[in-house]
């Protein structure tokens, strides 16, 4: 993160349009209920991950495989100016209006069936911020009458749903010091729950719950053991130990950011959060698991304290920041059905855990030719293969970089940020991943603000010649890959399933596509002219099957160059949100 | 650099593209009357803003060296990125988010031939100060301080992340790690060592000696020495300028203003204008 101190003001003056004619019918708020029944109720989105446990499953079924070549643009909303890049929002609807964030922290309400702008806000960004990994936003939430979402400055701000105008707007913490925001936050019985983000040095990971009315802080819980909480303004409980798996006191600035944001599952009333890497980046500093870095951890919505935490990659020594969303879903096993949730790691294995109370039951690779790792034990615990450990620069000789390793998956992981999906009909997880691998070392030539320091070097190359890019559909039960999909440029993409037997992604190369959900075959496309990395919707309105995604090339894979960069050379810019829809004639053809 | 500009507008990062100016050389900037200097904030002793002032070894160097090409000092503060690839790049040749002006000179810039190499796009002055990783203590506290082993039993505040805070966890196997305070920033944990907090500082000489004498740290109670402690981090480097790899001859001429300032001393005698000592590079 680089920040100027002063501020530009031409860039984000709120802007405020009124849409002159098709004004949709007044809006009458989210309720918790609607929050809570958000899975099951065709015509609206009102949450991150259609439903609070993100399955990103829709029951409608309009389109299916047959229909589906009967679907249609209905219209593409450009996000406007020249801030184009990297466009990864999830969309709401709501009653007639689409809400969908921007890149550089901009919200958009649109009319749902014209794509006619109702309004338009700009978050009034620092000069010269530059967050570490793009300037992406992934989505708000809605609360009551209010949209509410993060900014690359972090903060959160919380508008009027009908006027786009301010109703509060709180500091997450100080952008100087790092800390940014680019998740979408969830709704929790009424409280507006947020991670953070930053890799700085001092930055440790939290997760937070604001009143969603007022924007007033109830509770905070670093994610880092040794560190204190606070419930309703006073200290609360210590995240473990100090020195319990760190050593000195590293654990002070131990990382762990939470910047994919979390999910909630009623039936348990926990909400899951997946925490970044340790810091410093070469494991041999920092001797210990360092819990909770690497982590998925539940919490009670109450108060914040942790029900339990389960380490992906204790000791993380390749910046596999595991993050990764945890998806509650009913697991059948020995004809029971077992409470679980799944998770696939940067680290490259696909988790089942007990989402009760974290007890791992299996995990299997997900991508090809994993090497860190030789396996998973039966207690969850990564068997680590030492030669592809990157070198311990405590053992090296004077200035020179050590041994280099090639790594699998590379640190951009065998997934990243974009959401993966669950059909309760053909009980399979839908995994959007990439097969890639890193040389990484230590380097010595580095320098920060003019001083030396030990960074890592690293190169990231694909693992095979004809693709990076792998959708693939996964059984929980048996850890096996069912189908796969492969494509040329590394995915970056969320997706999206349906009760209709459908898969939907999109590819950087520009393509929003479907595919049969028990087989692979991909059965629709439709070229957006720029790259698609965010995640689609899906939607009922006037008798119709809608689906919506945001289009707009960026997130992390441009800014690493690289062998990697070949699979998307050429790819355009934009900044746009397309509706397709199947019309009614069609659909009962 | 019609290029710099479209790539600018393409990349969408460049609301005021058309106010983005591209880095200049010799004749473009005496012409222009003004040299556009880049210097990070919070980076004392050799630049930060104080109520909103410049100030700094950087800063009175950038001054006499836009004198001496006789035109006028346009500086800008800049806070680092991650790393000074990164710094060239938005500073020198392709540009920030807001699309401010590129800057022609950058200062504080490692002089490394690896690090030239590597970046292309950027062109090294000769360095202008001979910077060492070194250590203050208290006398009255530590005995001395000619090795690791002296650090045994005493506490060591340092900046985390620094080159003297990997050199430290590091170190002989990692055995002083127990000892490390770390801080987020080298003020910090200046702050720290004066206050009593930790009985040694560790970090570069030149910020040590500007933190303890504007701390009123009598000398005589606060050496400051530098040990040798073998590892991969460098324990000393100079610091130099950059300018764009096209802009070549303003290299030159900003190299001859640093060997007539050092020659007339008005280098050692701006280090000594904030407490530190200069040392001049060898072998420019």
């Amino acid at each position: 993160m680089r920040v100027r101190k002063e501020f530009l003001s031409a860039v984000g003056a709120l802007a405020l349009v009124a849409a002159a004619a098709g004004l949709p019918a007044r809006a009458e708020g989210v309720s918790d209920q609607d929050i809570l029944n958000d899975a099951k109720t065709t015509g609206d989105v009102v949450t991150y991950g259609l439903g609070p446990q993100a399955q990103r499953y829709s029951p409608l079924k309009t389109i299916n495989r047959d229909t589906i070549k009967g679907l249609v643009p209905a219209y593409s909303f450009s996000f406007g100016g020249e801030k184009q890049r990297g466009q990864e929002s999830q969309a709401l609807v709501k009653d007639g209006v689409i809400y969908v964030t921007g890149s550089y922290s901009r919200l958009y309400a649109i009319n749902s069936r014209t794509g006619e702008k109702i309004w338009e806000y700009a978050a009034r960004l620092p000069e010269g911020i530059l967050p570490c990994c793009d300037v992406v936003n992934r989505g708000a939430a809605l609360y009551k009458d209010k949209v509410i979402f993060g900014t690359l400055d972090a903060k959160l701000v919380a508008l009027d749903q009908k006027t786009g105008k301010v109703v509060w707007k709180k500091d997450i913490d100080d952008f100087k010091a790092g800390y940014s925001y680019t998740a979408a936050p969830i709704i929790v019985n009424g409280k507006v729950i947020t991670g953070v983000s930053g890799g700085e040095f001092g930055v440790v990971g939290r997760v937070e719950a604001r009143d969603a009315e007022t924007g007033e802080l109830v509770w905070q819980r670093p994610v880092i053991e040794g560190h204190m909480g606070t419930l309703n303004g006073k200290p609360s409980t210590m995240t473990g130990k100090v020195n319990e798996t760190w050593p000195g006191d590293m654990w002070k600035f131990g990382g762990g950011a939470t910047w994919l944001g979390g999910t909630y599952d009623p039936e348990t009333n926990l909400i899951y959060f997946g925490t970044g890497n340790p810091g410093p980046w070469n494991s041999a500093l920092r001797p210990g698991d360092n819990k909770w870095s690497a982590s998925r951890i539940a919490l009670n919505p109450e108060n914040g304290e942790i029900v339990w935490g389960f380490q992906t990659t204790p000791h993380d020594g390749w910046d596999f920041d595991g993050v990764n969303e945890f998806v509650p879903f009913d697991l059948q096993k020995d004809g029971k059905t077992v409470k679980a949730g799944a998770t696939a790691d940067r680290n490259g294995f696909f988790y089942v855990l007990d989402r009760t109370n974290g007890k791992f039951i299996s995990a299997s690779p997900f991508v090809a030719k994993i090497n860190w790792a030789k396996g998973i034990d039966k207690d969850g615990r990564p068997i680590y293969d030492d030669a592809f450990r990157p070198g311990d620069p405590t053992k090296s000789e004077d200035g020179k970089k050590g041994k280099t390793v090639f790594a699998v998956p590379s640190f951009l992981g065998g997934k990243n940020w974009m959401p993966i999906g669950y059909s309760p009909d053909t009980k399979l997880f839908y995994v959007p991943s990439n097969e890639w691998g890193m040389d990484i070392w230590n380097e010595p030539v580095n320098y920060k603000k003019g001083a030396a320091y030990l960074g890592a070097g690293f190169t990231i190359k694909p693992v095979f010649d004809t693709h990076i890019g792998s959708l693939k559909a996964i059984d929980p039960t048996n850890g096996k890959v069912v189908w796969e999909y492969k494509n040329k440029a590394p995915l970056w993409a969320g997706v999206l399933t349906t009760a209709g037997n459908l898969v939907f992604t999109g590819t950087p190369e520009g393509f929003l596509k479907a595919f049969d959900a028990k087989t692979g075959e991909e059965v629709w496309k439709f070229q957006v002219g720029t790259g698609v990395v965010a995640s689609p919707i899906t939607w009922e309105q006037d008798g119709e099957q809608w689906i919506g995604v945001a289009a707009g090339w960026g997130g992390a894979v441009p800014l690493w160059g690289g062998e990697v960069a070949k699979s998307t050379a050429g790819i355009n810019q934009g900044g746009s949100f397309w509706a397709f829809k199947l019309p009614k004639t069609l659909a009962s053809r | 650099m019609r290029l710099d500009l479209r790539a600018l507008a393409i990349s969408g990062l460049a609301l005021l593209a058309a106010g983005a100016a591209p880095a200049r050389p010799l004749d473009e900037v005496v012409a222009s009357g003004t040299l556009r200097v880049a210097l990070y904030g919070d980076n004392a002793p050799f630049s930060e803003e104080r109520a909103g002032k410049p100030r700094g070894i950087d800063v009175d160097l950038a001054r006499a060296i836009a004198e001496k090409l006789s035109v006028r000092l346009d500086l800008r503060i800049v806070d680092a990125g991650e790393n000074i690839d990164g710094d060239f790049r938005l500073n020198l040749w392709k540009g920030d988010l807001a699309g401010s002006a590129l800057a022609d000179l950058m200062l504080h810039v490692p002089h490394d031939k690896m690090l030239a190499t590597r970046n292309e796009q950027i062109f090294l002055t000769i360095p202008y100060y001979d910077q060492h990783l070194a250590f203050a203590y208290r006398k009255d506290k530590v005995e001395g301080l000619k090795g690791l082993a002296d650090i045994e039993g005493h506490s060591v505040a340092v900046e985390g992340a620094s080159a003297s805070d990997l050199q430290l966890l590091m170190a002989e196997g990692g055995r002083h790690r127990g000892a490390l305070k770390h801080f987020r920033s080298f003020d910090e944990a200046a702050k720290a060592y004066l206050s009593g907090e930790a009985p040694i500082l560790a970090g570069t000489r030149s910020s040590i000696e500007a933190a303890l004498g504007e701390g009123g740290a009598a000398p005589d109670e606060n050496p400051v020495v530098e040990i040798a402690i073998p590892g991969m981090v460098k324990t000393h480097w100079d610091l130099g300028g950059a300018v764009r790899t096209d802009s070549r001859d303003l290299a030159y001429a900003v190299g001859d203003a640093i060997t007539a300032l050092t020659a007339e001393g008005r280098l050692k005698a701006i280090c000594e204008t904030y407490g530190v000592s200069f040392t001049a590079p060898k072998g420019y």
